[in-house]
């Protein structure tokens, strides 16, 4: 068998292809898009999940990305508000590939991605916490807390640079932690404590004043209540009489003169007592009715 | 034949064995591809359990997210993908801080706070749940953080202690299913759970004092209520009996003018009667019940004028 031979040459070329037709096929799994790059080059068509062709090794390669919502948590930092207060503020980021080549182009790996955020959300929401003052930050009027719109603001800026230059779209930024710097517990556990016992002593001395209220209520209804049983009674009382006397009258005006002739000989009765001493005349009428006995 | 009748018996195997592949190799072959084929094929069935959905994924693309439970098929392994959960669940999550369990929050006057919070979590739609984020989890926990964060932040401490808890609760979780939704995680939120709502512990015993002083308040106010009502209520009894007593007197005062007046009529019929005598005897009768208590001095006739009296308290 002589190497030149047709035979040989089919045969060598049978065995290259087997061996290469493993790398004109590829998967795109559902989490990732694909970019196929020739001879390093990146094709301009994404390759969307599923089976495709491409061709072999080492003509074409294939370049994985992920395509869904990352999550990137960012370290807390200390920052100033407008009102120079400090704070510590933490947030952390959704974000997306959303330009694949421009990714691929520029930061390639998700570390450098996450390194250029961590720069760039670093300086935005420092610039966004320093235009508030404290109070547009925390506050127990809830229309006034605008924590969101600072978030917002940050991500806009964000969203500027990111798009354009990396591919990666913020697809949302919040804030997940906002604090008072650790140095400042102890003097806001003493406020807090100092306003607490302010908070005690005033419920303690509403409650007195309460309780006095209450007294005071109820002693003027007492008082009403007793003027009034008072005021009744003696209406009672002078109806009774009125009827009592209208009773009497009826009955002495059937003859009104032995009606006063009975009060008389009453209004002696009572008037004469052991204190009382009478001078009589001997010829007195009244002695003679005693003599005439 | 002699020489093979007279071989061993594994050199006989061998032969026949020869001589069957010269005969039928071709079918043979045929069969045992055809078995190969047929039990590869076969490594296609798979069962979901009850509680469970699967999501087919054909060379990574997602074709169906929602197999039921039950036998099925699929084409096998190296072509299709079957991924199970467990839809059917609830699942618990805890939302914790960065190195706590507890989150550490700011109220809106400035009070420090720590609250436990738990979320409860259904899958919706499990292609989403599996391929839309690199991690549902994170995902939730951060933006529920995010939301708590807000919703302190718009609170007194006060409120966030005592009353605000169920409506810092369905704040949190309508707002954060929005977001859910915004990012298609296929998740429904089915409830957040503010477990634990408390002052820093250095703090924790200002707190209580504040507890104290208003239940001492609200017990002084309670005992001058029923002091007071006592109160009331006695000089309401002390009013009715005044009435009652005025009743009396009155009807005492009538009873009285009545018998006044019977005793006037029977005087005045007697009277009618005989003039002479009744006034004759009505006088004698008063004269003697009012002269009996007094000193009486009898003078001469005349003597009466010549009188000059000293009236001294005796």
């Amino acid at each position: 068998m002589k190497f030149s031979s047709p035979r040989v040459w089919l045969l060598a070329a049978l065995l290259a292809l087997g061996a290469l037709a493993p790398s004109c096929f590829f998967i795109v799994h559902q989490t990732e898009v694909g970019i196929v790059t020739r001879f390093g080059r990146p094709l301009e068509t994404l390759a969307e999940p599923g089976l495709h062709l491409k061709l072999p090794w080492p003509v074409d390669r294939v370049m994985r990305l992920d395509r869904r919502l990352l999550v990137f948590d960012n370290e807390p930092a200390e920052m100033l508000t407008r009102d120079k207060r400090n704070v510590v503020v933490d947030s952390f980021v959704l974000w997306r590939i959303e330009d694949p080549l421009r990714f691929a182009q520029t930061v390639r790996t998700r570390q450098e991605a996450e390194a250029r955020l961590l720069d760039l959300i670093a300086s935005a929401l420092g610039a966004a916490v320093g235009q508030e003052p404290l109070e547009s930050l925390i506050n127990v009027d809830p229309s006034a807390v605008r924590l969101r719109q600072v978030a917002e603001r940050t991500a806009e800026s964000v969203r500027e640079t990111t798009l354009p230059s990396f591919g990666i779209a913020i697809v949302d930024l919040r804030l997940n932690g906002f604090n008072l710097p650790a140095q400042n517990r102890a003097s806001v556990i003493e406020r807090m404590r100092a306003e607490r016992s302010r908070i005690a002593t005033a419920f303690r001395s509403e409650g007195e004043e309460e309780a006095l209220k209450i007294g005071a209520e109820a002693a003027k209804e007492e008082d009403r209540l007793l003027a009034e049983a008072e005021a009744e009674a003696e209406a009672i009382r002078g109806a009774g009489e009125a009827e009592a006397l209208a009773l009497l009258s009826e009955a002495y005006a059937q003859d009104p003169d032995f009606y006063r002739f009975l009060r008389d000989l009453e209004s002696y009765e009572k008037i004469l007592d052991q204190n009382t001493t009478i001078f009589l005349e001997s010829d007195s009428p009244l002695l003679e009715t005693l003599h005439g006995r | 034949m002699g020489v093979e009748q007279r071989a061993p018996l594994s050199v006989r195997w061998i032969w026949w064995l020869r001589e069957t592949l010269r005969r039928h190799g071709r079918r043979l072959a045929a069969v045992a591809a055809g078995t190969i084929v047929v039990v590869w094929l076969a490594g296609g069935f798979y069962t979901i359990e009850n509680g469970e959905s699967g999501a087919l994924l054909r060379f990574g693309d997602l074709v169906d997210d929602s197999i039921s439970p039950g036998l099925h098929y699929r084409l096998p392994s190296g072509i299709d993908e079957v991924v199970e959960a467990r839809t059917s669940e609830v699942t618990r999550l805890e939302i914790v801080g960065d190195w706590n369990p507890r989150l550490s929050l700011v109220s809106g006057d400035e009070n420090l706070i720590t609250v436990g919070v738990t979320v409860q979590y259904r899958i919706l739609r499990l292609g989403r749940y599996l391929f839309s984020t690199e991690d549902v989890e994170a995902t939730m926990l951060q933006t529920v953080r995010a939301e708590l964060l807000e919703a302190a932040a718009g609170l007194g401490v006060d409120d966030l202690l005592t009353s605000a808890k169920a409506g810092v609760q369905q704040q949190v979780q309508i707002r954060s299913q929005e977001r859910f939704d915004a990012y298609d995680l296929g998740v429904s939120l089915v409830s957040v759970n503010l477990q634990t709502v408390a002052p820093p512990p250095e703090a924790e015993q200002a707190f209580r004092v504040v507890l104290d002083a208003r239940a001492d308040a609200a017990r002084g106010v309670s005992m001058a209520r029923s002091r007071a009502d006592r109160r009331v209520g006695l000089a309401r009894g002390k009013a009715a009996e005044h009435l009652a007593e005025a009743e009396a007197a009155a009807a005492r005062r009538l009873q009285e003018a009545r018998g006044a007046a019977q005793r006037f009529e029977d005087l005045l019929a007697q009277k009618r009667r005989s003039p002479e005598l009744t006034y004759a005897d009505l006088y004698a009768r008063s004269v003697q019940v009012a002269l009996e208590p007094t000193r009486l001095i009898v003078l001469p006739p005349g003597d009466l004028d010549r009188l000059h009296l000293n009236l001294v308290d005796p």
